[in-house]
């Protein structure tokens, strides 16, 4: 079953169109990556998915049922980690996670026993001092904290990294990896790093579209039909690959030798590019995927292709 | 269930915040302001009139009542009443602002039970106060001066259902502002409005802010009668501000 549907989905802001038909689903104990720059409507989505913006059309479904605007019914079933989680200052954080409680209607005698155990989870137990003193880091744990309380079925979470030092973000993504046991989780991030460490599945928003949508492994296998580089050892042998396969484009590399490069091949061209160097016995200096990292995934999508990172050697 | 868990936050946020504490001081040092101007004022007039004497004008003494006691309440009973609109002006907006509520309500707090909330417990908040202002100012008079005035109580409680009129004006900008400035803007907007409106003859008998003229009713100018469409003015008032309040915090962006 998907924990997540979305069909569909528009929004707009006075004259700006900031979803413009957003679809995509996410299957029910995966971690899902929600990609997209700054601004490019992963936090309307997530909003409208909570029911706190109101759709201007489309579809959202959370374990089948309806999201409505206002007091959706699904909130039941939804843990939320706003991107800068903000909280009572003047109140700890068993306080804190009380009122949460009282507000799910979670039995009182059950109550204690839970709260100890988030706070554990989180790293926050024994922390006595008011909110009001927490670093940034503090507070986006006991956010995790209080968006798993009532064991959601489904945990939102709004970029939980974006502004952590890197011990910081490890613990949040630990956290998370810890929680996919009990709930499936979709985070927004612009981290790609962060995405390749933990999730299942990934989807990136751009312009207001999902632009690429799968699993981890697809993703990847998409990027393996990509560029791939052939050098020459010399210019002879240069001369003759550029004749025996003209689509592929001349380069200069680094130190000056030239290579030729193929764009958006498969792994059937790279076989072909192999064996007529072999036949022809064509001197080269290495073929070489360009195995693209999912930050180039992203870049092509939202149009900024970086061709020059990530390359693995083959030869 | 909910609405009672985000009430006790609301009332821990008032004792922690130090606003309970502020209130009490502002409305218990008002009280004790209205006495200590009434005890002083024939010291002041003796002063004054030993001033004048030289100059060869004769002031005649007049004695303190309780009546002048009581006049110092209405009096003055406006600037607490001020202060406290200004301590809870950013109550709604400062929660938008930061967004406190979103993971609240993403937890099954219904937005009326936020508004119902929030109005409830400044209703308490006024109530308490403007309590310790009466008793305190009820006390001191009845230890100062033994004449009796009449209309006391009526007049009190019609101040007191001035200050839930402007509680329910205050509850409906909340709703709709973005900033408490914008709140201070409405809320002041209208009392401004009314009593400009005052000096047309014809609508002064309706508008609420005839509720805050007491002094009137002790000092017989104007009948208890005399109220009861300005208080039903109000009630309907308060009463549209609610309703309309519960609307706009729905649709309100939190």
């Amino acid at each position: 079953m998907n924990a997540l549907e979305i069909e569909g989905l528009k929004k707009r802001f006075g004259t700006k169109e900031v979803l413009k038909g957003v679809s995509f689903s996410v299957p029910e104990g995966c971690i899902f990556g929600f990609i997209g720059q700054n601004g490019a409507g992963k936090t309307t989505t997530m909003k409208t998915v909570l029911g706190l913006l109101q759709k201007d059309a489309g579809e959202i479904r959370v374990f089948g049922e309806p999201v409505t605007y206002g007091n959706t019914k699904t909130n039941r079933m939804v843990g939320y980690l706003p991107d800068v989680p903000e909280f009572y200052d003047y109140m700890t954080t068993k306080e804190y996670l009380r009122l949460c409680a009282d507000i799910t209607g979670m039995p009182k005698k059950e109550q204690k026993s839970r709260i100890d155990e988030m706070l554990e989870t989180v790293g926050l137990a024994g922390e006595k001092h008011r909110i009001g003193g927490f670093s940034r880091g503090m507070k986006q744990r006991l956010g995790i904290a209080q968006a798993l309380l009532n064991k959601p079925k489904l945990l939102i979470c709004d970029e939980p990294t974006s502004a952590l030092d890197p011990m910081g973000r490890k613990e949040i993504l630990d956290a998370l990896l810890a929680a996919k046991k009990e709930t499936t989780i979709i985070f927004s991030t612009h981290i790609l790093s962060d995405v390749e460490r933990i999730s299942d599945r990934a989807a990136i928003l751009h312009d207001g579209r999902i632009v690429r949508e799968g699993t981890m492994e697809e993703l990847h296998r998409v990027r393996s039909e990509r560029d791939f580089f052939v050098s020459a050892a010399n210019q002879q042998s240069f001369i003759r690959l550029a004749e025996l396969f003209p689509n592929m484009i001349p380069e200069e590399e680094q130190g000056g030798i030239s290579r030729l490069l193929w764009k958006h091949g498969g792994a059937e061209d790279f076989r072909r590019v192999l064996k007529t160097v072999a036949e022809e016995s064509i001197d080269i200096e290495k073929a070489e995927w360009k195995e693209s990292t999912l930050e180039d995934q992203f870049l092509e999508a939202v149009g900024k292709v970086d061709s020059e990172d990530g390359r693995e050697a083959v030869r | 269930m909910s609405g009672m868990a985000f009430f006790r936050k609301e009332v821990t946020e008032i004792v922690r915040r130090k606003k309970a504490l502020i209130i009490a001081i502002v409305f218990a040092a008002f009280a004790l302001l209205g006495i200590g101007t009434a005890l002083l004022t024939p010291k002041i007039l003796d002063m004054v009139a030993e001033e004048m004497a030289t100059q060869g004008i004769v002031m005649v003494p007049k004695d303190v009542t309780a009546m002048d006691a009581w006049m110092q309440f209405f009096k003055n009973i406006d600037i607490p009443l001020i202060v406290m609109v200004l301590m809870w002006a950013g109550c709604f907006t400062e929660e938008y602002r930061r967004h406190t509520l979103v993971p609240l309500v993403t937890k099954g707090l219904k937005r009326t039970d936020i508004f119902l909330s929030k109005v409830g417990a400044l209703l308490c908040v006024w109530t308490a106060g403007y309590g310790l202002y009466f008793l305190l100012s009820y006390g001191y008079t009845l230890y100062y001066w033994s004449d009796r005035v009449p209309h006391i109580i009526p007049a009190v409680l019609l101040e007191w259902a001035f200050g839930i009129w402007i509680i329910g004006l205050w509850a409906f900008f909340s709703s709709i502002a973005s900033g408490s400035f914008q709140v201070l803007l409405g809320v002041g907007g209208v009392y401004f409005l009314c009593t400009f409106l005052t000096i047309i003859p014809k609508t002064e008998k309706y508008l609420p802010i005839r509720l805050s003229s007491g002094l009137s009713l002790l000092e017989e100018k104007l009948a208890i009668g005399d109220f009861v469409i300005p208080l039903c003015v109000a009630g309907v008032c308060f009463a549209l501000c609610i309703a309309g309040g519960l609307a706009c915090i729905q649709k309100k962006s939190i």
